[in-house]
This record gives structure tokens, C-alpha cells and sequence, in this order.
């Protein structure tokens, strides 16, 4: 569904993605984990055209995106939902309101339709009559649930995770876990994740990917990955400070 | 040969030192140029098509007007008002030393300064604090929170969601405040000539109104009108370019005032010149 082919992106004399090849299926999750600081979140940046490549091509569905004008990056850009690592709600809007801007813009639908499908997609991540609600009335939790129920209310096909489990306790990032896994379930997306938690990795992959130094050095399904011989692979994952990767 | 090696890379040290913050400024400029089109452009498709400004952005703008303008009516009334009285003050009792009589003139000279310089460009300074700062340091934070990438994933342009309530807002609420600075302040300097340098009211009014025409009216105001532009631009550039966290936040705020106010000094200086030659 995703080709990801020879990815180049700088900033500056910073070469944060040196060649990155990979393909994620439709239907699977695919988790790309590696350090703080590899290029993760460049590369979902990246495939959501919010940051442009230096070099290399994106496939969707048999397209070249990264040659795309602007009518069809629009029309590529409703077909994802995106997740962003701090929820990124709009600060100034309702809960409501955040979970339809996309809708309200996009899809000329009458209010009531508006409503209905607001208070179906809260529902669907455990949320009800908070609609009326301002971001800062909310816990990092109920923010990326919302912030979730906004990336799926536009029927997106494939959802971008940027560290969906960070900064909310572990209770919290399991019940996120679930709701990534229900999500997948009910509305058949295909997902791609970025995360350094191996716990939320191992319970939402079909297959994972790791990123380091700018390029793929591994990818399988998480049995694979956790018999790895791969040193980095292996470092990573056991989340030991001795081995070929080197702490900055 | 070594020693005109190292001549030659030092003198390319040089060149570069003094050519790169100059291609950076340059940069800048560029993109400020790209940003006004942006915006300009964005206005226009906002204003040209009714049921966008009714569903959308009728009601931001409404907040902007509200924000820019009400919210800063006591500090430029304030500020007008106080300028106006220093000006009569020091002008009535300089002149007077100089030439007997001749602060009968107060009424000319306060007003004709306040309508054509202070109050525009006091407003704007004023402005520009209270408003241009608060603007970069909501959309800095916006940036480093990834609003403005959501925005994006939304298929909302930042541009015309952000960036048009607040130039419409700044524009039509500029020149109305620089109108309640010139009466402000033409009303301090009254009360100084009246009931300190003893000039009666018939005199001042008179001076003021022989001496001020419309021609001075119209330079201040679209004076405001630039001045409004200016201060949005350098609010929404550094606004959106904003990184690096709180520090950078702070960075914006600091730089979107400084520039845009020097650069409304600069402006002021010029149009002067230009209105000058009509």
C-alpha cells in the first residue's frame, strides 16, 4: 500500500534519513522503532508530506506521492489520519469542535450528521459528553483519545501513530494500545506507528522495522524481531547501554 | 605555494563571514515577500467567497477585532492622550522663550504632529507590543506543539486559518485606533494650553483647524494601514517559524516586536518622503 524507497532527509549538515527503504502492506500495523532522535518521527513526517524529501519517492496505492501537485497532495491527505506524540489539539477549540474541524471543511454535512458522527468516534475511544470540554480541561489520556477520535472522524485508510504511549502512565498507554488494535478491528486501517516502547510495540505490530542511523537495519513480525541476531536489533530491544550503538 | 594557500582559505573565512549573514538576511526577506503573498492571496479567497467568511471565519475575525482593538483602547488612550500634553507643554514653552506670543501656534503644531506622525505611529508601536507579540508567541507555540502540522493533516491551510482573522483583525482596527489617538491627544494638548499656558480654547481649536487638512488626515491614516501590515507580517513569520521550544517562543515574541517596529520607523520615514511629493 506504502512504498517507502530510498528516502533521503537533511537538515542543514543534520542527515537524518540516509536511504530509507520499506513497505507496509494494507491492513497491518507496521511499527518502526529505533532511539530518540533517529528520524522517526521525520519519516512519518515525511509520508503525510508535512516535510518534504531530499531525495527518493513515496508510493500510495500505485502513485508516486513526492510528485504530486497540490490537488492530489489534498486528495492523499484525506485518505490519513495522523496521531501526533502531544495529542496537538487546538488549543482555542472545544473538544467538539476538534474532532469535527476536519469534517466541518472537507464534508458538507449537515449539523446533526456533524454531531452524530462526533459522538460516534469519542464513543469509540471510550469518551462521552465531553464534547463541550476545552483541551486544557483534559489528561494526557482523554487528550490523545481525542486526538485519536479526531484522526478517525474523516474515515481516514490509514492512521499514523507518532509515540501514541508517550508521556501517559503505563495503565493509560496499555488502554491506547487497545484502542489501536480496536481501531484496526472495527475500521480495517492500515497503520504505521513510530515508538521506543517495546511493550506497545510487541502488543500493536504485525511487523516492526528498526531505524538507525538514518536507514532500516531490520524489519519482521515481533517473533522474528525478538529473535533477532542482529547486535543493534538486539541492544535496542534489550534496552542495554553496551553494544554497537553508541549513546550521544 | 603554502603561504598562498593559506592566504587563499583565510580569505574565503572572510568572504564567508561577511557573506552569510547576509544571504540570510536576504533569505528573510525573500520569505517574508512569499509570506505577504501568501496572505494577501489567502484574504482574498476568504473575502471573495461568502460562505467561508460566514461559516468559518466571520467569528475570528470578530475575536481579532475584539483582541487588537477594544482590548487596546485604554493603553492607547492613555499613551495618546499624555503625548499630546507633553507636546504642548515642551513645544508652547520652548517656542514661547524663543519668540513672544508665539505659543499661540500650539494649536498648529500639536495637531498637525499628532494626525500626521505620533498618532499613527505611537498606535503602532503600542500595537505592536500588546498585539504583535501576543500573535507570534500563540502561533510559536502552536508550531512546537504540532498544531500547525495538524492543521495540515487536516487539509487546512495555516495561512488562511491563522494568519487572515488576525491581518483582517489588525487592519481594520489599526486605523480606528490611530482616529482615537489623534482625538486623544489632541485633547491633552488642549487641556495644557488651556489651563496651563493659558491660550484660549477658540485659539487652539482655530490653529487646528486652519492648519490640519484632509490630505494630513488621509497620510496618517493610511499611514495605520501599512503599519498594520508591517507589524501582522513579522508577527506571522516569525510566528511560524518558530523552534526549539519555550526559548524559542521567546525568541519569536522578542523578534517579531523588534523588527516589525524598527521597521515601522523605517516605513514611517519613507512614506513621509512619498506623501511629501504630492
Amino acid at each position: 500500500m506504502i512504498r517507502i524507497v530510498n528516502l533521503y532527509k537533511s537538515f542543514g549538515s543534520n542527515h537524518v534519513l540516509r536511504g530509507v527503504d520499506l513497505e507496509i502492506r494494507k491492513g497491518e500495523t507496521m511499527v518502526i522503532i529505533g532511539r530518540s532522535g533517529e528520524g522517526k518521527s521525520v519519516l512519518l513526517k515525511t509520508i503525510v508530506k508535512l516535510l518534504e524529501p531530499d531525495h527518493g519517492e513515496i508510493w500510495f496505492g500505485g502513485k508516486n506521492i513526492t510528485a504530486a501537485g497540490e490537488k492530489e497532495k489534498e486528495a492523499y491527505l484525506r485518505r490519513f489520519g495522523v496521531l501526533f506524540q502531544g495529542a496537538a489539539l487546538f488549543d482555542s477549540l472545544s473538544v467538539e469542535e476538534n474532532v469535527s474541524f476536519g469534517l466541518r471543511r472537507m464534508k458538507n454535512l449537515p449539523e446533526k450528521e456533524i454531531a452524530r458522527i462526533v459522538r460516534e468516534r469519542l464513543a469509540m475511544v471510550g469518551l462521552r459528553d465531553i464534547e463541550g470540554k476545552y483541551p486544557s480541561e483534559l489528561s494526557g489520556g482523554m487528550k490523545k483519545r481525542v486526538a485519536l477520535a479526531r484522526a478517525i472522524a474523516m474515515d481516514p485508510e490509514v492512521i499514523l501513530y507518532d509515540e501514541p504511549t508517550t508521556g501517559v502512565d503505563p495503565i493509560m498507554a496499555d488502554a491506547i494500545n487497545d484502542l489501536i488494535l480496536d481501531m484496526k478491528k472495527k475500521l480495517s486501517l492500515t497503520s504505521v506507528a513510530v515508538t521506543h516502547d517495546m511493550v506497545s510495540a510487541y502488543k500493536i505490530a504485525d511487523r516492526m522495522a528498526m531505524l538507525h542511523e538514518g536507514r532500516i537495519v531490520g524489519m519482521g513480525t515481533p517473533a522474528q524481531i525478538k529473535k533477532s541476531r542482529n547486535p543493534l536489533i538486539r541492544q535496542f530491544i534489550s534496552g542495554s547501554a553496551q553494544g554497537p550503538i553508541r549513546l550521544v | 605555494m603554502k603561504v598562498m594557500t593559506k592566504i587563499s582559505v583565510r580569505f574565503w573565512r572572510g568572504f564567508d563571514s561577511v557573506a552569510d549573514p547576509i544571504l540570510k538576511l536576504f533569505l528573510e526577506i525573500g520569505n517574508i515577500f512569499i509570506l505577504l503573498g501568501e496572505l494577501l492571496a489567502a484574504t482574498f479567497r476568504i473575502l471573495t467567497c461568502p460562505r467561508k467568511l460566514r461559516h468559518f471565519y466571520y467569528q475570528p475575525i470578530m475575536e481579532q477585532m475584539v483582541r487588537v482593538g477594544v482590548d487596546s483602547i485604554p493603553v492607547v488612550l492613555t499613551t495618546a492622550l499624555f503625548t499630546g500634553m507633553v507636546l504642548a507643554v515642551q513645544t508652547g514653552v520652548t517656542i514661547e522663550a524663543k519668540i513672544k506670543g508665539s505659543s499661540m501656534f500650539i494649536g498648529n503644531i500639536v495637531n498637525l504632529a499628532l494626525i500626521r506622525e505620533l498618532g499613527p505611529v505611537l498606535t503602532a508601536i503600542l500595537v505592536t507590543g500588546r498585539v504583535g507579540s501576543a500573535m507570534a508567541a500563540e502561533i510559536g507555540s502552536m508550531k512546537i506543539t504540532e498544531q500547525i502540522d495538524a492543521l495540515r493533516t487536516l487539509a487546512a491551510n495555516p495561512v488562511e486559518y491563522i494568519g487572515v482573522p488576525r491581518f483582517l483583525g489588525v487592519l481594520c482596527m489599526m486605523p480606528m485606533l490611530t482616529i482615537l489617538a489623534d482625538v486623544l491627544g489632541s485633547l491633552g494638548g488642549w487641556l495644557v494650553s488651556s489651563f496651563h499656558l493659558g491660550i484660549s480654547s477658540t485659539v487652539y481649536w482655530d490653529g487646528a483647524q486652519s492648519t490640519v487638512g484632509l490630505a494630513d488626515i488621509f497620510s496618517g491614516l493610511s499611514k495605520s494601514f501599512f503599519f498594520a501590515i508591517i507589524l501582522c507580517i513579522f508577527a506571522l513569520h516569525r510566528g511560524f517559524q518558530t523552534y526549539g521550544g519555550a526559548v524559542g517562543v521567546g525568541r519569536s515574541t522578542t523578534g517579531a516586536v523588534v523588527n516589525a517596529s524598527i521597521t515601522i520607523l523605517i516605513a514611517d520615514y519613507f512614506l513621509t518622503q512619498l506623501y511629501a511629493l504630492f
